[in-house]
């Protein structure tokens, strides 16, 4: 299995390294941008500036990505902090909504590599950066959104600093952008790899047991009865792994009730010993 | 290693977190305003936060000290529990908190006082009780995260000073230095919960090895401190009768039965909905496709592989102390 991962990106300025790096395609997009790389484990939306496009743009790469509960989310991007350095990457531990007072605890349970900070998402430009926070315009749109399709160590936000009291924001170019992100890739790219890694673990929780799409495909089963199925199936894998669950079912004349109540006998006929290995 | 520690505001400046920062010089630290900001919230992973557990540091306003379970005791008439933590360091697959919580972060409670202030007032409104029992390890391992808490340190002086409360500390840890330090307490009961060793391997993962915790328990039992076993919950398997036999006998060939305040037997129960969620989130766990029912809301073995589990092991336990140390905890709420 391959992990997956979707980045919101707002500017190409800033999507650009990421997208040559990952060596990811313009896909048909009527409303947004949107890349992906060849076997789709990697996708990437431009969404505009601001909470509310970042939202917007997370919720439709979700639909065009088909993004599960396994699917990993990054929204990229700069921000602006009073004393921390221009091109310096952080990861987000904490984001607030500077309008509502919301707020987010991404969890982070792996080693980002990299510095942690608060974030305040604002609605217009701030260049008071209030309160030790990096201060940018994306994160809780993009968060709100994305925690809907995946779980809290899964969704993140890095922003770059790219002003502070020193440099303001006046003076960031698009260049300036491409570069503050490249300079910074190693460490996107070990963040992509982690996040791979956690959505790799949880496909593999979520994903069907064997033999599920056989069964579906051979009989009719109703949604209870699916549920059932996948159940049975479940324990199948436990019970008798490598065994084709095929060759205890008789595949003429039988139909979904007959199929699980076969395997239910047989499974309740095979004890799972918790000291059998 | 805890490498992010949440903070609630207003006691950002309470001694024993101060105490606890200085002790983690490099960690994260986060700020927020009540702990179920990150505790809570419904998106969460129990099973990926179990990779790199959060520290949380709170206060707790209320409900300090709770009526334990029905059917949950060790003689005692008045039975009550409370959890300065929530959540554990080890990671046992029978255990209720994956199903409990949609967090595998600690939450610590740092106001220790309002937990014994609470303990005071429930002994000194019952004038006749000859004991009152407070357990402490229901939500959490009591003694596992010392080195962070000192909720032993701070907890022992006091039930020191009121011995009509006996305290049991319910652990798998062998971190004992703390009550090895300490001056014996008679009303304290050092409670140590085991599972056949194969059993231990398959699914008390992170937890010491049974032989570890019987030396432990030697060696406290050795300094004067009472000590219990708990075989809770008694795990089915096909070997159980030659595996609970071979437990109860190491553990009593290494542990006076003088030194035994209680011994207590318990089956595996969950109520049906938290036994769905920790099957969701452990679908690969053999554990859970083995001959488990529903009965009246909760998901268990059948009463007859109960009865005879708790028989079988009741019986050889009764060769070895005598019936009034012996207990059967048959919780049916949580």
């Amino acid at each position: 299995m391959i992990g997956k991962i979707n980045f919101v990106v707002a500017l190409f300025c800033e999507a650009k390294p990421i997208i040559t790096h990952f060596n990811l395609r313009k896909r048909d997009s009527t409303l947004f941008k949107i890349y992906s790389n060849q076997n789709h484990s990697i996708w990437l939306i431009i969404s505009g500036i601001g909470s509310s496009a970042s939202s917007r743009a997370t919720k439709y790469l979700a639909l065009d990505s088909e993004a599960d509960m396994g699917t990993a989310w990054l929204n990229i991007g700069i921000g602006g902090h009073d004393n921390l350095p221009l091109e310096k990457a952080i990861l987000a531990h904490k984001i607030t909504d500077s309008q509502t007072g919301k707020t987010w605890f991404p969890q982070l349970v792996f080693d980002p590599q990299c510095f942690t900070a608060s974030v305040k998402t604002v609605e217009k430009p701030d260049f008071n950066y209030p309160d030790d926070n990096v201060v940018e315009m994306e994160a809780s749109g993009f968060y709100s959104a994305a925690e809907s399709y995946s779980t809290r160590e899964m969704v993140h936000c890095m922003k770059i600093i790219s002003d502070n009291l020193q440099s303001p924001a006046g003076k960031i170019t698009a260049a300036m952008v491409d570069k503050l992100i490249s300079r910074n890739l190693s460490i996107i790219k070990e963040l992509v790899r982690k996040l791979q890694f956690l959505s790799m673990k949880e496909q593999e929780r979520t994903s069907d047991p064997p033999f599920l799409q056989e069964c579906l495909s051979r009989w009719h089963f109703t949604v209870t009865q699916t549920h059932q199925l996948k159940n049975l199936l479940q324990k199948w894998s436990l019970i008798q792994p490598g065994k084709n669950v095929l060759d205890v079912l008789f595949l003429d004349g039988m139909d979904s009730r007959n199929v699980i109540q076969t395997l239910d006998i047989h499974l309740k006929n095979t004890p799972v010993w918790m000291d059998h290995d | 290693m805890i490498e992010t520690i949440y903070i609630e505001s207003e006691i950002r400046s309470h001694p024993r977190t101060k105490s606890i920062l200085s002790r983690f010089s490099k960690a994260r630290i986060v700020e927020c305003e009540r702990y179920g900001e990150v505790f809570n919230p419904k998106k969460q992973n129990f099973r990926l936060q179990k990779i790199k557990p959060a520290l949380i540091i709170a206060r707790k306003h209320g409900n300090f000290i709770l009526d334990a379970p029905k059917g949950f005791g060790i003689g005692g008439r008045k039975n009550y529990y409370f959890s300065h933590m929530l959540n554990c360091i080890y990671d046992c697959r029978y255990c209720f908190l994956q199903g409990m919580y949609r967090s595998a972060n600690y939450v610590l409670f740092v106001n220790y006082e309002d937990f014994q202030n609470e303990i005071n007032n429930i002994v000194e409104q019952n004038p006749d009780e000859k004991e009152i029992t407070f357990f402490s390890g229901y939500d959490c391992d009591s003694l596992a995260l010392e080195s962070v808490t000192r909720f032993v340190r701070e907890f022992l002086p006091f039930f020191q000073k009121h011995k009509k409360a006996v305290l049991e500390l319910r652990t798998k840890s062998i971190n004992v230095d703390e009550l090895l330090n300490h001056e014996v307490i008679p009303n304290c009961v050092v409670a140590y919960s085991f599972t056949p060793e194969n059993i231990s391997q398959k699914l008390e993962h992170g937890v010491p090895p049974v032989k570890k915790r019987i030396q432990t328990m030697k060696s406290l039992a050795e300094k004067g401190w009472r000590v219990g076993i708990r075989l809770d919950p008694l795990i089915y398997h096909e070997s159980y009768k030659k595996n609970y036999r071979k437990l109860i006998q190491e553990i009593f060939y290494m542990i006076s039965v003088e030194s035994i305040h209680s011994v207590s037997t318990g089956p595996m129960r969950f109520p049906e909905k938290m036994f769905h969620t920790i099957k969701q989130l452990y679908p690969d766990e053999r554990l859970f496709a083995g001959p488990l029912k529903n009965r009246n809301g909760l998901t268990s073995y059948s009463e007859e592989i109960e009865t005879e589990m708790m028989n079988f092991c009741n019986t050889i336990l009764e060769n070895h102390l005598p019936k009034n140390k012996l207990f059967s905890c048959l919780q049916s709420s949580f």
